[in-house]
């Protein structure tokens, strides 16, 4: 909750004052010297009265991925708990994400209904598109929804593309067919 | 380095002024603007006098090549590029000593302000081009790219700008332009950071007794603090105009295409 | 790397669009962006220019300097172009040598320069068989939004149209402008499924499957050409292409034109 909801927020720029160390917390975009919380990056003062935290709201982000965030990740490998993604993209966000930024994604997390095993849903190289629940140390996913899942895939005996039919996807090359859990704008995304 | 039999007068007008019509202590004209191409999250273009520069900052990134990465935070990698047109006589494209030089202490002067700890293993990538150079294309350079660090979001202390104080016919000047410089005895450009008045970059060439020495340091402190305010309007420009662009949070979650799945 | 596998998701519904007809950006396939030619915009330069084409933006500056003529051209003065993409202009781009794309972007930009016999270069002889004019055309790419064939193309054409030679600094008389004869103009076709559209994004670039660049001069007239990517084109297609290039190089000669005071 912001302190000053009627004042307009505040512009600070890096090295600036937010607040008092007395006072408050340091926050996010922000740090502590000689009792003085100054911001690292520019943005708005956010003074949490709650948690008793100065923040420094960026007026424009650094690309890493925060909760609600949709990001679309390549799938890097397939455990029986969980998926590991590269991930690749912040939807909306024209900037580059950090390479080594890994999201997982649990198996409970797959769809609404009970999955038995990841393997029948994903496959390393697979693009998909994922919600972000967690943006902590590590960044957890969840592909529940229409949207969310498999964006585009590659056959996994000869690597031709591979096309939808009624809910699996199928190689017209070598006639092979797989499973996934599919968006529903597989192979025609535009975001 | 000139410093053979010079005339003061080549220099000075009879009412004091340098031959540009500035007063000893006065910068040339700077124009700052953050925020001037598509691709890189972070960059600012910059004139100051007839030096022209852009810089632009990539990253955190992955860090190739691996043996440069750093465990414990990110390594701050810039590169100043001169390029062919912008001197009198044709530079061959590539890096040369001198612009690796300058380079690796503008690198490490953007690194002391930058905050990297949050970001082990990852390379934060800076390139300034020079595109039209009348000396102290470093410090313009520097100065540039500050702003564009932190156009990019990413965290950091403090801003840090760059200036060159010299001498020419015996006189210690603010900011010398190619004319004077090409005759300079002596200079000293420093990078100074906003807040603490940090020393971050210091190099110097030529001749000064104790007192041109002192009075070069007061021409370069002071001088920081008028690039400052410059960096920090052209950054606030910029904040400002995309607050009304986008007033407030993203609409972006309106239309999530997660969020479409009651649809199911 | 990373624009190249974003492109790849995106390939599908980028196709799919230009098969209706449509693009990302809402332009017809054969409408250009908004293109701006700045001049005399590098004053270290003997003539510069700054084009941008959408968010592509490339600047030039054309240099001359005294060098000893080819021994099969004494008399004639001598070219170089060279374009350089920085690491500042896209995430792709990599500190080092030039690489094959670079080098095939100079090389046709040079071509269209030379083979239109753009600059007079029998005029830049100083003494033959000893001294003649060296021209060098150097370009920058700052921000790669596709297309650069014809962005560059363009920017050169329009460094020289304002070059003036310095004839003064070498003692050679009075500094006079560089002669300047022919107006090449590159436009590239991009081939996209089956269809073919012009000045692509960089989006559109990386997933298109092939790309034709046409120059043609003021008389309409083919100067060079190059075709690039793992696509083809039938024959109909290449003759389309070049009928393109001179039809829309009309419009943009004549922002050329107007730019440049020619």
């Amino acid at each position: 909750m912001s302190d000053s909801e009627h004042d307009p927020p505040q512009l600070v720029l890096p090295g600036e004052q937010v607040a008092i160390s007395e006072e408050f917390l340091p926050g996010e975009n922000t740090y502590e010297q000689d009792g003085v919380i100054f911001a690292a990056a520019p943005g708005y003062i956010e003074l949490d009265s709650g948690e008793m935290a100065a923040h420094v709201r960026p007026a424009l982000r650094m690309a890493r991925p925060r909760i609600d965030d949709i990001v679309i990740g390549r799938v890097r490998d397939v455990r029986p708990a969980v998926v590991i993604f590269q991930l690749l993209h912040i939807r909306g966000d024209q900037r580059e994400l950090i390479d080594e930024l890994d999201g997982v994604l649990h198996i409970s997390e797959i769809e609404e209904d009970y999955v038995t095993s990841t393997r029948d849903k994903f496959r390393p190289g697979d693009f998909v598109r994922a919600r972000v629940i967690e943006d902590g140390v590590s960044i957890r996913l969840s592909t529940k929804g229409r949207r969310l899942g498999v964006v585009l895939s590659r056959c996994g005996r000869c690597g031709g593309g591979l096309v939808v039919h009624h809910d699996y996807l199928w190689c017209s090359e070598c006639e092979w067919k797989e499973f996934r859990k599919l968006a529903a704008d597989y192979d025609r995304i535009d975001d | 380095m000139g410093g053979l039999s010079v005339d003061p007068t080549t220099f000075f007008r009879s009412d004091g002024k340098r031959v540009s019509g500035r007063a000893v202590d006065e910068l040339r004209p700077v124009k700052i603007e953050a925020h001037v191409l598509e691709n890189a999250p972070g960059s600012c273009y910059l004139e100051w006098g007839k030096n022209k520069i852009v810089a632009a900052v990539f990253g955190p990134r992955e860090c190739h090549p691996r043996h440069q990465q750093r465990q414990d935070r990110a390594v701050v990698r810039a590169t100043y590029n001169m390029n062919a047109f912008s001197v009198e006589d044709r530079k061959r494209p590539g890096l040369d000593r001198r612009s690796q030089e300058i380079s690796k202490v503008v690198s490490e002067a953007l690194a002391a302000v930058v905050l990297t700890a949050p970001f082990p293993r990852t390379a934060i990538d800076v390139y300034m081009e020079v595109l039209q150079a009348d000396a102290g294309t470093r410090c313009a350079a520097l100065t540039a790219a500050a702003v564009a660090v932190a156009d990019a979001g990413i965290p950091m202390t403090e801003l840090v700008a760059a200036v060159a104080s010299g001498k020419v016919g015996g006189t210690v000047v603010l900011d010398l332009d190619k004319y004077e410089d090409n005759a300079g005895e002596a200079d000293l450009p420093m990078g100074i950071t906003s807040r603490t008045h940090r020393v971050v970059l210091m190099q110097m060439d030529g001749n000064f007794t104790t007192e041109q020495y002192h009075q070069a340091l007061d021409y370069n402190f002071a001088a920081a603090g008028v690039l400052h305010e410059k960096q920090r309007d052209a950054l606030r420009s910029r904040y400002q105009t995309v607050a009304a662009r986008q007033p407030q949070e993203g609409g972006a979650e309106a239309e999530d295409p997660g969020a479409s799945s009651e649809e199911e | 790397m990373r624009d190249i596998t974003i492109s790849e998701i995106r390939r599908g519904y980028l196709k799919d669009l230009a098969a209706q007809e449509r693009r990302v950006d809402g332009r017809g396939l054969e409408e250009f962006r908004p293109v701006t030619i700045t001049t005399d915009y590098i004053g270290t330069a003997e003539g510069s220019s700054k084009v941008t084409f959408g968010a592509s933006e490339v600047v030039s500056g054309v240099k001359l300097g005294i060098a000893a003529p080819y021994p099969d051209q004494a008399a004639s003065g001598v070219m170089m172009t060279n374009v350089e993409l920085r690491p500042l202009a896209a995430h792709l781009f990599e500190l080092g040598p030039p690489r094959p794309p670079q080098i095939e972007l100079s090389r046709v930009v040079d071509r269209a320069i030379r083979e239109s016999k753009a600059i007079e270069l029998q005029k830049l002889c100083v003494k033959e068989g000893e001294k003649v004019w060296m021209v060098f055309i150097d370009g920058i790419i700052t921000n790669h939004g596709g297309n650069l064939f014809d962005l560059f193309t363009l920017g050169s054409i329009a460094a020289l149209m304002t070059s003036r030679v310095p004839a003064k600094a070498q003692g050679l008389g009075e500094d006079y402008k560089l002669p300047i004869q022919h107006r090449p103009i590159a436009i590239t076709s991009w081939k996209l499924g089956d269809q073919i559209l012009v000045d692509a994004t960089l989006e559109e670039e990386l997933v298109a499957d092939a790309r034709l660049t046409v120059a043609t001069n003021e008389s309409e007239e083919l100067v060079a050409m190059q075709k690039g990517g793992d696509g083809s084109f039938s024959r109909e297609e290449v003759e389309a292409a070049f009928e393109r290039s001179a039809k829309i190089g009309r419009d943009l000669r004549k922002q050329l034109e107007h730019a440049t005071g020619a």
